[in-house]
């Protein structure tokens, strides 16, 4: 009767959907054959380690009629329910081949019996009940130990070079020609009688580099301000903006020049990225600004800028961390800060020990991160041309420091 | 300290403590995206004020009669327009409570036939902007630009069907010197050699920035010098 039942079934269903480890809605029309194909063995349900709880772990060993070619499975069901005796109920589909499933949907604290069954068509072989398994939440994430860790390395490092700092041992910066650059340009803007540009990049203000950007823009505001030289602040996002009005205002009180924030200096353009080109590019041709800055997170729109200043004949000065982007900077602008450098820029423009302090540990950490990496290369070239058995390990060792999950 | 500047720090060591913990404690995962819904309400209030700056400049050009003041008025007018179409739901067929971006709806229409293609348009321009950007930046003026022009030639060399041809004539022990196998090398070697180093550095950096602003070192945007 089930094998007439299995082949009446539509052949459609060889065609259904197959979820890659996330739960499917049920409803398949599959049949139970006992012995149609052999089940897959070493059946485990887990929680799933180092979460908040809410997910089960299904691992097994394939079915021994699961081969590349010429194998009858053509994937596995995933069932659950509350009792060993069921009812179970079809969480899942996955491939052939496939010997993991994560229950995302297992609950907090809720016990859950499982079956993993064969299907071969529309047939599902036999499967024994494996569990209880229980989702429960950990209270650390020994995961990310190493990042824990570095981030604490990373902290003790940066602080103790803001206390040095503070206690007079001031470190030497290698200078870099687009901050020195700031100033000339400054000079240049006043001298010709014509604004600068600043823009803090594309991103909003939950951006490191957006940030980075306006520590910069609060030294340019003090140096413009004393220089009597217009600023242009055009903005893509009203919350950097409202935080830049402050920024200019701190800046310009910093330097002994307190004034209010002009409305046409710090404005509003659009949330859009082009229509940010548009509008700063339409203030370029029409003000033609001695000074271009542009300091924070750009994409596609900071090609278009950086040539729109070279046609208008700005010095153009840019810094990003985005990687991407520095191509197109280093073609259209006279000196770019590249990645950390925009991160070093108010310390070297503002001179204040702490923050001088703070790149100093920033440099003892890129210190350790060059050993490690050279470290690194070493035994993995060494355990490559010796073949030497420990080699291996430490080296698999130093590679899990640098795992992230 | 005053009491404005003080509940501000105060909020942003918190809410920093808050999340750098929820990191490694799972239960306090969720809070991550709860901040990051408060971030979104925040930033849809400041919506307003972005608003009010754009009408604000906009209207201060035409009341001067400013030069130019005539986009102004197109420009209030067309913020005017939108927003309308948007808040009012007009020619919406899903009503006043239905997705604002529904076919067939005056939003939907001035998207689709004012703002796509005027920002495609600004967006084909990088085009044109490319090659301009590559002309000034493969002059040869010093080494640097030297090595750039050479990598930049090999690797646009190396993408057409003449790379394997100009090589071919190797012999097999200097296979690995064919263009074809040169490009990948420079791709997977050097390029990446170089982008890894500036990815940590702005990793690092971005931390130290990150603690600068938690500890009150850095204050770009706190308003104590008012």
């Amino acid at each position: 009767m089930a094998l007439a039942l299995a082949l009446l079934a539509p052949p459609a269903a060889a065609s259904m959907p197959i979820a890659h480890s996330t739960p499917s809605p049920p409803g398949a029309n599959v049949v139970t054959v006992p012995a149609a194909v052999a089940p897959p063995t070493e059946v485990r349900a887990s929680d799933r380690p180092n979460d908040n709880g809410g997910a089960v772990i299904l691992d097994w060993q394939l079915s021994a009629d699961d081969r590349p070619q010429h194998g009858l499975v053509t994937g596995y069901e995933i069932l659950r329910a509350p009792a060993p005796a069921g009812p179970y109920r079809l969480l899942g589909r996955v491939e052939p081949g496939t010997s993991h499933f994560v229950d995302i949907f297992a609950g907090r604290g809720k016990p859950f019996y499982y079956q993993v069954a064969a299907l071969a068509g529309t047939t599902r072989g036999p499967a024994r009940p494996v569990g209880p398994a229980v989702a429960t939440a950990q209270w650390f994430n020994h995961r990310r130990l190493n990042m824990l860790a570095f981030a604490v390395l990373l902290a003790a490092a940066i602080l103790f070079g803001i206390r040095s700092a503070r206690r007079g041992a001031l470190p030497r910066l290698r200078e870099l020609p687009g901050v020195g650059a700031v100033e000339a340009a400054i000079a240049l803007a006043r001298e010709r009688n014509r604004p600068v540009l600043f823009i803090t990049g594309s991103e909003d203000l939950n951006d490191i580099q957006t940030l980075a950007g306006l520590s910069v823009l609060k030294e340019v505001a003090g140096r413009t301000a004393a220089e009597d030289v217009p600023l242009r602040v055009p903005h893509m996002h009203s919350l950097v903006m409202t935080a830049a009005g402050d920024t200019l205002e701190e800046g310009r009180a910093a330097a002994g020049k307190p004034a209010p924030v002009d409305p046409d200096e710090n404005f509003y353009l659009c949330d859009e990225q082009f229509g940010l080109v548009a509008g700063a590019g339409g203030i370029m041709y029409r003000e033609r600004p001695a000074a271009c800055f542009y300091f924070g997170s750009f994409y596609a729109e900071a090609l278009a800028l950086g040539e729109i200043g070279q046609t208008v004949g700005a010095v153009q000065i840019a810094g990003t961390g985005q990687a991407s982007q520095l191509p197109f900077l280093l073609a259209t602008c006279d000196h770019v800060l590249i990645g950390e450098e925009l991160f070093a820029a108010s310390a070297l423009l503002s001179r204040d020990p702490a923050q001088l302090g703070c790149v100093r540990g920033q440099d003892l950490v890129k210190l350790l991160a060059i050993g490690l990496i050279g470290l690194g290369c070493l035994l993995a070239t060494l355990a490559q041309v010796t073949g030497w058995g420990p080699l291996i390990p430490a080296w698999d060792t130093l590679r899990s420091l640098f795992r992230t999950g | 300290m005053s009491l404005v500047a003080a509940v501000p720090r105060g909020i942003v060591l918190v809410v920093a403590i808050v999340l750098i913990v929820a990191m490694f404690v799972p239960p306090l995962e969720p809070l991550r995206e709860e901040f990051s819904l408060f971030f979104n309400i925040i930033a849809a209030f400041a919506f307003v004020l972005g608003g009010a700056s754009l009408i604000g400049r906009h209207a201060r050009k035409i009341r001067r009669r400013a030069s130019g003041y005539g986009y102004s008025v197109v420009c209030i007018g067309a913020f005017g327009i939108t927003l309308a179409a948007g808040l009012l739901k007009l020619g919406n067929p899903t009503g006043i409570g239905g997705d604002v971006t529904a076919r067939g709806s005056v939003f939907a229409w001035i998207v689709r036939y004012v703002f796509g293609p005027a920002d495609s348009g600004l967006f084909a321009l990088l085009a044109f902007f490319i090659a301009s950007a590559a002309f000034r930046a493969f002059r040869v003026r010093n080494r640097e630009s030297t090595i750039m022009l050479v990598t930049a030639f090999l690797l646009l060399l190396g993408r057409t069907f003449l790379g394997g041809l100009v090589t071919s004539w190797l012999p097999d022990r200097l296979e690995a010197f064919e263009l074809p196998n040169v490009i990948p090398w420079i791709m997977s070697v050097p390029l990446k050699a170089g982008s890894r180093a500036i990815l940590i550095g702005v990793a690092v950096g971005a931390i130290a920035t990150s603690l600068r602003i938690i500890l009150g070192i850095d204050r770009p945007y706190r308003g104590e010098g008012k």
